[in-house]
């Protein structure tokens, strides 16, 4: 009897090691390299690959989701401006970033709320007058949806849903009060209108240090367009001139640069090492009999599954699926956080089959704000970052770095300009902000057109060419889709 | 020979003079100018102002062409001289094609006399401005007596 208990029990410890070994088999990539594999293919679906995908990795573009563009800090007479490539922005934005999470996780905090006017958005801001300012704005490159924001900064859900559509600006003023600790502006990307919060934040310290240690006095006043008045066309001494370009009322206006490196750019599918192997497992393209053809100008085509994968010499990368229904699908969930984190995922998997041991630095730049008329269709963005600029792609029609449409959960496009930057080794001064402005605005237009400049910062710019790549000014036009830039020299 | 190398030399110099209008290095505070529509000063907004940073920016609106230079009285002479930048040059500019003018000058303490001119050819326009300078410790000593004012005397 006892020894029938153990012949049992050796068996059943059997079988279940077999099975064990058979899906470790099964499931094993190295089985069926081309891309057949029935199982991995089980596996790669968007249900089980949260299973066996559980730990999340480092993502640089989602970590960069997370950070400012630039957050501006005014002491009374004092303002340092800190954009998020400088030495000291980590420290600043890591006291900001705990402020938003304590602060956006608890309806608990906010002891009391409303809408403000325009002014006194500019007066928390303004300290060119006899204002006791002190505080922190903080710019976001893109507008998010609350949700998407909240998500971005690590918190589930924010209460901030309720109350604005699109968030990209905020304003934090600490203050002296038994109760309130900070007041906390937001803007509604969507409509412009002015939120204010009476917080309750137990770490006030931090922001009074944000205040007061790291700003500093400098021969650069950096001040805002509102300040100067260059943002409309009343006020001043004097009259009979008409104003012809206006800034935007936040465009920090700098009277001076400092250096900016100058760099180079290598196309990574030219230099060597690249298997075109790598990049069809990525598009879920088979390895061992792709349809392959090569075209006179070199670039590559691959045909499988309803669609085509180009592979061009001059480093693009360009996946079509004729049919909607035959993209690739990288998500079961529509909603715009999840269709982003999976393209954006994809895109990391395309880099590194290409550059598997270079970092994916680059920046979504399309805004993030969901719309009914979305249904889960969407287009995103990306742009390179280099040394804290942006670098602007302008090849054969070619106007960013990725661009991915996704639809139902379902990549239906993808183009993506694959180039690696590195420093030239020198520096340049970049010419003043003002002389950029005559530059760009000389030629936006001959005749006597009134602009409004939405944004103005240096980026490099890529034209596909392999020479020194200097800071060039670019403009954003307030009613034109076009960057306009100048060389910085 | 001579006479048409003296006639291009003139001709050169003559556009010169009619092209790079140096400012002059002084004017005169009451000279506002033989034109009245050349410039807006935008910053400041009004022609007496007071600020608590030293380094101020001034912000104006003209048209492309026109040079602008900014001068502080002497009390000594009685004259507006041209100030001058951290490196000793000339606060003044050609305006360009966007007719944006902005420059950061560094004030003095209490009321700095200052004075835009804007010229173009023979053309000149003269704007006067005053900007007190104050003190940010005197000015958080009249906020502090100010507080403690409404505390004992309860607010308006």
């Amino acid at each position: 009897m006892k020894f029938r208990k153990t012949k049992s029990l050796i068996l059943t410890l059997l079988i279940v090691c077999s099975l064990v070994l058979s899906v470790r088999v099964w499931f094993d990539e190295k089985l069926w390299p081309g891309g057949y594999n029935f199982f991995i293919m089980f596996k790669n679906t968007p249900v089980f690959s949260k299973i066996f995908n559980s730990e999340p990795s480092y993502s640089m573009p989602k970590e960069n989701l997370s950070r400012p563009q630039k957050i501006v800090i005014t002491n009374k007479d004092k303002r340092t401006v800190f954009y998020n490539s400088d030495s000291s922005f980590d420290s600043v934005n890591e006291i900001v970033k705990n402020f938003f999470t304590q602060t956006l996780n608890s309806k608990d905090n906010v002891l009391n709320s409303s809408t403000v006017a325009e002014d006194e958005w500019y007066d928390v801001l303004r300290n060119d007058e006899l204002l006791d300012t002190r505080s922190i704005y903080v710019d976001y490159s893109l507008a998010y949806s609350p949700e998407l924001f909240a998500h971005f900064i690590g918190i589930q859900n924010s209460w901030l849903e309720g109350d604005v559509a699109a968030v990209k600006e905020f304003i934090i003023a600490p203050v002296n009060s038994d109760n309130v600790n900070a007041l906390f502006y937001v803007k509604d990307f969507s409509n412009n209108s002015i939120m204010k919060y009476y917080i309750s934040y137990s770490d006030k310290g931090a922001l009074d240090t944000a205040v007061s240690r790291y700003v500093k006095k400098t021969d650069d006043s950096n001040s805002f367009a509102f300040e100067l008045n260059l943002d409309n066309r009343s006020g001043g001494i004097g009259s009979g001139v008409v104003q012809k370009v206006f800034l935007d009322s936040m465009v920090t206006v700098s009277t001076s640069t400092g250096d900016k490196p100058v760099i180079e750019s290598e196309n990574p599918l030219k230099s060597g090492g690249f298997s075109p192997n790598a990049m069809l497992n990525v598009f879920e393209y088979p390895n061992v009999s792709p349809r392959h053809y090569t075209d006179v100008d070199g670039t590559e085509y691959f045909v499988e599954n309803y669609s085509v994968l180009k592979i061009f010499p001059n480093g693009v990368i360009e996946y079509t699926a004729d049919k909607d229904s035959m993209g690739i699908e990288i998500s079961d969930d529509l909603s715009l956080y999840e269709s982003l984190n999976r393209a954006i995922e994809f895109s990391e998997n395309v880099w590194n089959a290409v550059v598997p041991d270079e970092p994916f630095n680059v920046l979504v730049t399309s805004d993030l704000t969901e719309s009914r008329q979305n249904d889960g269709e969407y287009t995103f963005y990306l742009d390179y970052y280099c040394y804290g600029s942006p670098v602007t792609v302008d090849v054969d029609g070619i106007n960013h770095a990725v661009e991915i449409k996704v639809k139902s959960g379902k990549i239906i496009s993808y183009r993506h300009f694959i180039r690696k930057y590195f420093s030239a080794g020198y520096s340049v001064n970049p010419i003043p902000m003002i002389d950029a402005l005559d530059e760009i605005y000389s030629s936006f237009s001959s005749s006597e057109d009134e602009i409004e400049i939405k944004d103005l910062y240096l980026s490099y710019i890529d034209d596909g060419s392999f020479g020194d790549k200097t800071p060039a000014w670019s403009a954003e036009i307030r009613g034109s889709e076009k960057l306009f830039y100048i060389k910085g020299e | 020979m001579k006479k048409p190398v003296s006639f291009v030399l003139i001709l050169i110099i003559a556009l010169f003079a009619v092209n790079c209008y140096a400012a002059p290095s002084s004017v005169n505070g009451s000279d506002a100018g033989n034109i009245a529509n050349i410039v807006i000063v935008k910053k400041p907004e009004t022609a007496i102002s007071s600020t608590t940073k030293q380094i101020y920016t001034v912000s104006a609106v003209s048209v492309p062409g026109v040079e602008i230079a900014i001068y502080k009285y002497n009390p000594s002479t009685g004259l507006f001289d041209i100030l001058t930048d951290s490196s000793g040059n000339a606060v003044v500019a050609t305006v360009g094609a966007s007719g944006l003018f902005v420059r950061d000058i560094e004030l003095s303490e209490n009321t700095n006399y200052l004075l835009i001119r804007a010229q173009y050819g023979s053309l000149y326009q003269a704007i006067r401005f005053d900007i007190t300078l104050l003190n940010q410790g005197l000015l958080d000593s009249i906020k502090g007596f100010s507080a403690n004012f409404k505390s004992v005397f309860g607010a308006w």
